[in-house]
């Protein structure tokens, strides 16, 4: 169970972000060193092999976000440059100039560091939300999904007021992944030390609806949990104040559970509304409750993450333990693994920061 | 009643995994050091990268002293659950062909019960076993029995293949011996308990339930005493009766029902006479002794399965052990030094419980003991009242499986599923809930009252679908059992559809042949929308690849139009612009569907055909194609003709007008050539038809003039030739008229 493997990824200064791609076969990693680096997965060796390296952007980067393969091999990476970028990698016999990933647009938009990125599910197109500690989140859609070299803004939804613009704020988002429910994005408040859910109405606006409170201090991360059927949603959130929370929206119209469904399945009524067109979209309210509140960290709380199947989050925090947690039979939330950044027992890796 | 919610295998709350990034100790101070670790889950995987990430970014690059260390740039990847060991990879797909056979038995009792076959299935999924009873076949009875009697042979057939597992070269270890053991006896003391019974109301062989059998051959297969080695030493000495063991052997097979066994030892016993002595003693019946009598008492005890109803049975039984009351006697006591140990034996075999809890090894041995001497036709349902007594000697509640058999044996189920999700392994909990659940021994509505909060039901699968949806999860990970995996899912009614949805888009397709199989299993499942983006990815791999033609199929499979048509007017647009031929392989490889689907694609293959046809001198053939291709175009039929071919078109029809051997065209051909002719002369978009093969290149290059003036010197000589051949056909057709009338 304990097999632990390495590499390095060899940048010149701290690393950032680390994304798998959508199949989990390519990694790309940031730093702030201000380079790019994409890995390929050996499946021969089961080893991560350098796939380019590059400057990406004008200061440190901050994150990466992998579109869906459907629009090919796809990603964004953000910076303290104020700017977003489109990679592409090229067929093979289209490198230019030894390059495998070209620049295929660059948002720049923002008038402060962009913190956060993320391509939007797929159902919805090709389009990418970035926040920015403008306070800003601003919403982007290719529009030509091929050549990927227009992106028009399509939405700027001003989500930082009063102290949470300040130069230091924290913003982070999360789509909503699930293909029954109108777009919806969890957004992390910066100072007002809340998330909240914003929907976007009928008018085509997007408007906060839910509150996701509770938190003491800044909400550093949010991530919204895939569906997997579920009549309800699941959102996680990771705060400075040390705590892991989950909370349950609950759309309260839609009582009575399944329905029946293609091939003996049966799919959640919500679901089967918005498949006949039913669903009033930006209207409802969901009921929030907070189902999982863990301070197991004692520390600030940097980075939540759902598996694939939304069953497993991952937490990773200041006391430089990655904790994992998964819900039992009766939606009791438990940790389940820790992976700690510290030796084992009788461990002296030469690696260990002493 | 489930009291305690132990669904997670508590194994999982393992030690914590140490990555080795900071000493001992140190993981708080990475904070201090502008650090944090951060993970990230590997899609479809158990393993999870960890990083010491910066906590802040830095305007320039090092613009300040972060310190340097090296593990700084170190990716660690750890695994946080249990691969698939690649030995179990077949026991696993074997299992899970099993497993769907019983979803299908079960989904066919269904059937005949809700009477929509019409008429009465008396052949359930599973053929029989070597090892499975050969009266199911024709088993008749209600549909609960059906389904027990499917669910039976579900649970033989996967302790087949544990014990083909475990017997496999080189030796499993111990653990995961002791793994499978606990599976093999907990599966089946189900099917003696629970499951045997449907076996009993074979209209064709009436029987009457009984588990002598069932529970003799549990306790012989899982626990084997004495063992073999242990029991092959004392046989070979050459004074049994004084070694220390003797009687303990003699009650140990007794309790077991190996009468054989009991009845050999007892033939090393000083006291037994052989046939030959005996005669000469004056004969068994004059003077016996008690290792005879016993001998004869065993070979003539009645056993169940001898008598068609259990009141015959019983009368028997009793008139059996009436009968042993006459060789318990002082007389034949006093023959022998082992009156004590004899007066046990005679205790068992009268079924004293009393006797039999006082020499029985363990609990196991004591209810095999009872269920053979004292309480031969006691029922599954009744066992639990033995409890009590048998575990009053002290059980090791520790013990995960002892928990499991006794769950069984006291019918508290949810005891049963929480100590086999106890150990760490998905299979048996998983396949134990769907066993109980589809012999309807589970039931659902037993959760939850007893719990403090309990969750909205309608927000929860059952929980055999958890356990399964939990089972297949553990599969994923090892790429050789995804698709097992699958069927797993395929088969959980709340939420299989969704995890579907979202786990099959993630499975790579780079592996050969992966694609095809994942399509079918979508289409078997009626999954469309999976199944479109998976077509949509594979023409996204085709046409970077350059495979234009095979993502056109893909995307026509997704039912894409705006990409096969934007895909259809590239090709166009490649042709136009550099005169590349390679359009005709791919117009000469598309199917029926992608041409039914696509008008231009159609337009193409036509277009194709006119050259094959000129290619093979059928130049009447291929003149009367262009010209049927060009009226196409004035019934506004956009879809079909690319306008922008117009100029190209004609130009194709240039050679076939020069043509002094033949007449290609008659004289409406000619009409209909001179009509596109005077659409491109009196076209306000005139320049764009002659300059079609800039156009198509327009965003690099603009219409360039020279064309245009080439065109126009192009278009002298089509006129030319028209008109020549206009007169031509008048006169062919004059000729023609002319043999006419004079055939006439």
């Amino acid at each position: 169970m304990n097999e632990v493997t390495q590499f390095s990824a060899g940048h010149e200064d701290l690393i950032h972000d680390v994304a798998y791609d959508f199949y989990g076969n390519r990694l790309v990693t940031c730093s702030s060193d201000q380079k790019l680096k994409v890995w390929d997965m050996d499946r021969q060796t089961n080893l991560w092999v350098l796939n380019d390296t590059w400057k990406g952007h004008d200061s440190s980067i901050l994150k990466a976000s992998w579109a869906h393969p459907e629009y090919g091999q796809v990603f964004a990476s953000c910076s303290f440059d104020r700017s977003v970028r489109i990679w592409e990698e090229q067929k093979h016999d289209a490198y230019t100039g030894g390059r495998k990933w070209v620049e295929k647009a660059r948002l720049a938009d923002s008038k402060g560091t962009v913190q956060d990125i993320e391509f939007a599910p797929n159902h919805l197109g090709l389009k990418l939300a970035s926040c920015s500690a403008d306070g800003i989140v601003r919403i982007y859609e290719a529009m030509d999904v091929i050549q990927l070299s227009h992106w028009t803004l399509m939405d700027e939804i001003e989500v930082g007021t009063g102290s949470s613009k300040e130069p230091d704020a924290h913003y982070c988002l999360s789509w909503c992944p699930s293909r029954f429910q109108p777009q919806m994005l969890a957004i992390g408040c910066g100072k007002e030390n809340i998330a909240k859910v914003y929907r976007l109405d009928s008018h085509n606006r997007w408007q906060p609806h839910e509150v996701l409170g509770g938190h003491n201090d800044i909400v550093t991360d949010v991530a919204w949990a895939p569906n997997m059927g579920r009549s309800y949603q699941l959102i996680a959130t990771a705060s400075k104040d040390g705590h892991v929370r989950i909370f349950k929206l609950t759309d309260e119209n839609t009582r009575g559970g399944a329905v029946g469904g293609v091939g003996g399945w049966q799919q959640p009524a919500a679901a089967a509304a918005a498949v006949a067109g039913l669903t009033p979209k930006g209207k409802k309210k969901f009921r929030v409750d907070t189902v999982a509140d863990f301070s197991d960290h004692g520390a600030e709380v940097w980075r939540v993450e759902w598996n694939v199947t939304g069953t497993i989050l991952s937490s990773s925090g200041d006391d430089g333990k990655v904790r994992l947690w998964k819900a039992s039979f009766l939606d009791e939330w438990k940790c389940i693994s820790i992976i700690s950044a510290e030796q084992g027992v009788g461990d002296y890796g030469e690696n260990a920061m002493r | 009643m489930l009291t305690q919610d132990d669904s997670l295998p508590s194994q999982q709350l393992s030690e914590p995994i140490y990555l080795g990034l900071c000493e001992k100790g140190g993981g708080p101070q990475l904070a201090a050091r502008d650090r944090a670790i951060v993970g990230a889950m590997r899609p479809l995987s158990n393993d999870i990268l960890c990083y010491a990430a910066a906590r802040s970014p830095a305007e320039e690059p090092i613009a300040r002293e972060r310190g340097k260390f090296p593990q700084d740039q170190i990716i660690k990847i750890a695994k946080f659950g249990k691969d698939i060991n690649d030995r179990r990879v077949p026991f696993v797909t074997a299992t899970e062909h099993i497993f769907t056979v019983l979803q299908a038995s079960i989904r066919s009792t269904r059937d005949v019960r809700r009477g929509r076959t019409g008429r009465r299935s008396t052949r359930l999924g599973f053929a029989a076993g070597e090892d499975s009873m050969d009266m199911a076949d024709d088993a008749y009875g209600s549909g609960d029995q059906e389904r027990k009697l499917a669910t039976c042979r579900a649970s033989e057939a996967y302790r087949r293949e544990i014990r083909q597992y475990a017997n496999v070269s080189p030796p499993l270890e111990i653990g995961e011996l002791q793994l499978f053991r606990t599976a093999h006896s907990a599966l089946q003391l189900l099917e003696a308990i629970h499951l045997r019974d449907a076996f009993t109301t074979n209209a064709a062989r009436p029987q009457w339930g009984h588990l002598q059998e069932g529970l003799r051959q549990w306790l012989a297969d899982n626990y084997d005493a004495p063992p073999q080695d242990e029991f092959d030493n004392f046989r070979k000495s050459l004074r049994p009766r004084e070694h220390e063991k003797y009687w303990k052997y003699v009650y140990q097979c007794l309790l077991r029902g190996h009468f054989q066994a009991a009845i050999s030892i007892l033939h090393r016993h000083p006291d037994f006479q052989t046939p030959s002595s005996a005669r000469l003693a004056g004969g068994l019946s004059e003077n016996p002794t008690l290792v005879t009598a016993v001998e004869r008492v065993l070979s003539q005890m009645p056993r169940p399965h001898q008598y068609p109803s259990q009141l015959d049975f019983e009368q028997k039984f009793a008139e059996w052990r009436k009968d042993i009351q006459r060789w318990d006697v002082p007389k034949l006591r006093a023959g022998t030094k082992d009156a004590e140990q004899f007066a046990y034996v005679f205790g068992i075999l009268r079924g004293n419980e009393a006797v039999i809890h006082k020499l029985a090894e363990d609990w196991r041995e004591a209810l095999v003991g009872i269920i053979l001497f004292a309480r031969p036709t006691l029922k599954g349902h009744d066992v639990a009242e033995l409890l009590g007594k048998l575990v009053e000697r002290g059980v090791d509640y520790n013990d995960v499986q002892v928990q499991i058999e006794l769950g069984i044996i006291a019918h508290e189920f949810q005891r049963v599923i929480r100590f086999c999700s106890m150990l760490d392994w998905w299979w048996l909990v998983a396949h134990m809930t769907d066993l109980l659940h589809n012999s309807g021994t589970l039931d659902d509505e037993l959760l939850g009252p007893s719990m403090p909060v309990v969750p909205n039901k309608r927000d929860r699968c059952s929980q055999r679908e958890w356990y399964l949806l939990n089972y297949a999860n553990s599969l994923i990970p090892n790429l050789s059992l995804r698709r097992t995996a699958l069927e797993y899912i395929a088969v959980c009614p709340k939420f299989g559809r969704s995890v579907l949805e979202d786990v099959i888009v993630r499975m790579s397709l780079d592996t050969v042949g992966e694609a095809p199989k994942l399509l079918e299993f979508c289409r078997r499942h009626g999954l469309d929308d999976v199944k479109n983006e998976l077509h949509r990815r594979l023409a996204r791999i085709e046409y970077r690849a350059g495979r234009i033609g095979e993502a056109i199929e893909h995307y026509v499979e997704a039912r894409d139009a705006q990409k096969v048509s934007g895909l259809v007017e590239e090709i166009i647009d490649g042709y136009l612009s550099t005169a590349n031929m390679e359009w005709l392989d791919i117009a000469g490889k598309v199917g029926q569907p992608a041409l039914e689907f696509n008008g231009r694609l159609a337009f193409l293959a036509r277009y194709r055909e006119f050259h094959e046809l000129y290619k093979a001198q059928k130049f009447r053939e291929a003149g009367n194609l262009l010209v049927e291709m060009l009226t196409s175009s004035f019934r506004n039929d956009e879809r079909f003709f690319p306008k922008r071919l117009l100029w190209t078109a004609l130009l194709d029809s240039l050679p076939l007008l020069d043509m002094q051997q033949i007449t290609v065209f008659g004289v409406d051909d000619i009409y209909e050539l001179m009509r596109t002719l005077e659409e491109i002369l009196t076209s306000d978009r005139r320049d764009d038809y002659l300059g079609a093969w800039e156009a198509a290149n327009r965003a690099k290059l603009g219409i360039g003039k020279d064309r245009i003036i080439s065109a126009e010197a192009q278009l002298e000589v089509v006129r030319e030739a028209l008109v020549r051949n206009l007169s031509r056909a008048f006169v062919y057709k004059g000729e023609e008229n002319a043999t006419n009338r004079a055939d006439e």
